[in-house]
């Protein structure tokens, strides 16, 4: 059941090295407040994702990891950084000289209600990256399959967005962004918006078009046991940074920062055996402000486990094994590693 | 007299259900259509009791939420039915005794404090009023200072200078914490949230889980908790309802429900759910949809998307039965022998 070290691929999908974005504080409504302030939205991310792999970021409302997906596509330009794709360097390249990468890159929303225009038909639609490739000739024979593909009829390529369910709707979304074959699908919250029996019903499908098409995806998450059944690798996102990073099954059976720890313990199981006996870690106060995140390690002011030397030292992602990286020495000098079960892949000489 | 077991005494209303609604038809009237949105509920909760509302959109959980505190939105209305709260029946009561209810003996938690609360006045003020509103005796400095004293019991750290503050200065969580103190304002008998937690960061609805707890244990509140989460049922309810299509489809102790469902749906909706903890087996889907309650299928509503339904289950709704086991619960499906 276990999955190759992706690290082991030649050369990665998505290589984004220390991407950092930070946005303008705008002040109120009369333009007053601080210009000079900026949220630390995202502040110095590293990942890559191999052909064919999936990669969860996954946080709490406003860690960035939404930033994080709209800067790897470009949609929204780095403040610092670098962004690889395929191993070309996209972070400065200019909006026209980024269509290639808008073949190959595709978004899904978490609103399936707000990503279709109201008063197109959805085949038009589910056809606009095809037409915006230039292969408007293909239209007529893709969009049928597209439908098929994601489990619609094809008729339904004449029907408005209001007569689809909100399952039905972000199958229509990954049929267009499937339109144009890419290598990779950035998915934000793709299944958030959803009841549960449909959103098993768009994970499930998520997961044959992966093994049928060798698709990549970015997936955005704020639900930790989505991710669980979805990524290979997963990213644990707080206040701007990755905090703990590794393969999932690492990951979620040996979490080793307190930040992961606490979230993990924070999701109620539905089993009530399971669920009585959990071990709860609840935090203490509330999340820093991004404008003004505190020094060192910014998860310290609800840390449990915080020394002094957490205030002066931004921790650094250390392996632990396995690719398993963690972002804590406090928790790591505590936690040695455990054997790992496979052997850590051999660095690729460059 | 005393083998009298039946006749109701004054000893029995400490253990009497706080709310019993009761065979409780609403239907929605839109654009000469006609839904029936709850088709014959009944439900109970007694005092210090959280019993779980869920199901997918559109089951009628929140409606049944809404009828219970007067609140039902245009259109929709109760057809047949009782709802009694501390024992007063509401439906057809005069406004000014649902109104009065409300608040006081009843009170609701929103999902989203940001629109629940007045984005203008100070939340101290907002939870102060709350309590003037029942308790007219209550001068403004008193009313203040008990305002500040239930902020500072549902968690609020500096509850005296948080009183003053506007609601968007507060945060999601926080923001629920004032709702929280305003809806344990007069001391309510009965305590309804309705997905209380949904909007909220799961490190955030584990506080406010247990901010909800200690209310109830300090009160002896009855509580109603409508959310789709099955773990947030698990953490909380004594006793679970299962709604499908505006009936019930299964109810019972959360052990029973959750930890060996019996009817299809339920074992289906608990398949579906993504776990930290259930070793690797993928979710499995349910196929089709929720139906829309203006084109609910005959029969058991759910037929269409079970795969043990056979021709009865599309003709004969099945009734809510009481199953015997080792644990208490009640099952709506053909195909569930009863008792067993």
């Amino acid at each position: 059941m276990s999955v190759e070290p992706v690290s082991t691929a030649a050369t990665p999908l998505v290589a984004v090295e220390g991407l950092v974005k930070h946005f303008p504080v705008q002040g109120d409504a009369y333009g007053r407040g601080d210009r000079d302030q900026v949220v630390h939205a995202v502040d110095g991310v590293s990942f890559s994702i191999a052909p064919g792999e999936t990669l969860a970021l996954v946080g709490e409302s406003g860690c960035g990891k939404s930033t994080v997906a709209r800067l790897a596509l470009r949609l929204l330009d780095p403040t610092a950084g670098t962004i690889r794709f395929d191993g070309t360097d996209i972070s400065r390249l200019k909006p026209r000289d980024l269509r290639v990468l808008r073949r190959r890159a595709q978004i899904v929303f978490q609103d399936p209600f707000s990503s279709f225009d109201p008063r197109r038909r959805v085949g038009d639609s589910v056809a606009e990256p095809l037409v915006a490739q230039g292969r408007k000739r293909e239209v007529a024979t893709r969009v049928p399959e597209l439908l098929d593909l994601v489990g619609l009829e094809a008729g339904a390529a004449t029907r408005y967005p209001h007569e689809f369910s909100g399952g039905q709707r972000q199958r229509l979304a990954i049929a267009r962004a499937l339109s144009v074959q890419p290598d990779i699908v950035v998915l934000d919250e793709p299944v958030s918006a959803l009841d549960v029996s449909i959103q098993a019903q768009v994970l499930t499908l998520l997961a044959d078009l992966r093994a049928r098409f060798g698709l990549a995806y970015l997936f955005i998450s704020h639900d930790l046991a989505v991710v669980r059944t979805v990524a290979d690798r997963v990213a644990v996102m707080h206040l701007g940074h990755i905090v703990e990073t590794g393969p999932t099954a690492a990951v979620f059976a040996d979490p080793v920062h307190p930040y992961t720890r606490a979230l993990l313990s924070a999701v109620p199981d539905p089993d009530p055996r399971v669920e009585r006996t959990r071990e709860r870690i609840v935090l203490a106060g509330e999340p820093p402000s991004p404008i003004d995140p505190p020094s060192g390690c910014r998860f310290r002011t609800r840390c449990a486990l915080a020394v002094d030397a957490c205030a002066a030292e931004d921790p650094v992602l250390t392996d632990r094994g396995g690719g398993h990286l963690v972002a804590c020495p406090v928790a790591l000098a505590a936690s040695p590693a455990r054997p790992a079960p496979t052997p850590p892949p051999a660095p690729t000489a460059s | 007299m005393a083998d009298d077991a039946a006749a109701p005494s004054a000893s029995d209303a400490s253990t009497a259900p706080v709310l019993a609604v009761t065979d409780l038809v609403v239907t929605l009237r839109a654009r000469g259509r006609t839904a029936t949105i709850l088709d014959g509920v009944s439900i109970s909760v007694d005092p210090g009791e959280t019993v779980a509302l869920v199901g997918e959109s559109g089951a009628g959980k929140t409606v049944l939420a809404l009828a219970v505190m007067g609140l039902l939105p245009g259109g929709m209305g109760i057809d047949a039915g009782s709802v009694r709260v501390g024992g007063d029946e509401l439906v057809d009561a005069p406004d000014e005794v649902v109104r009065s209810k409300r608040g006081g003996e009843m009170a609701m938690i929103f999902q989203d404090p940001q629109s629940s609360l007045h984005p203008a006045f100070r939340v101290g003020a907002q939870v102060a009023e709350a309590i003037r509103a029942h308790d007219t005796h209550a001068s403004k400095a008193a009313a203040a200072a008990r305002a500040v004293e239930l902020l500072r019991r549902v968690g609020i750290p500096q509850a005296e200078t948080r009183a003053r503050d506007y609601p968007h200065q507060l945060s999601g969580g926080m923001r629920q914490r004032v709702m929280i103190a305003m809806a344990m304002a007069n001391g309510p008998r009965l305590l309804i949230a309705d997905e209380a937690t949904t909007a909220l960061d799961v490190t955030v609805q584990a506080q406010v889980l247990d901010v909800l707890r200690a209310a109830q244990a300090a009160t002896g509140a009855a509580m109603l908790v409508v959310t789709h989460d099955l773990g947030v049922v698990a953490s909380i309810a004594d006793r679970v309802v299962v709604m499908y299509s505006g009936r019930i489809a299964e109810a019972g102790t959360v052990d029973a429900v959750l930890g060996a469902p019996a009817h299809p749906y339920t074992q289906g909706l608990l398949a579906a759910v993504p776990r930290l903890t259930s070793g690797d087996a993928p979710v499995q889907a349910i196929a089709g949809q929720p139906p829309s309650p203006f084109a609910r299928p005959s029969g058991c509503a759910f037929h269409p998307r079970c795969a043990s339904a056979d021709d009865r289950c599309s003709t004969e709704v099945p009734a809510l039965l009481a199953r015997s086991g080792a644990e208490a619960r009640a099952v709506a499906c053909h195909h569930v022998d009863a008792p067993r």
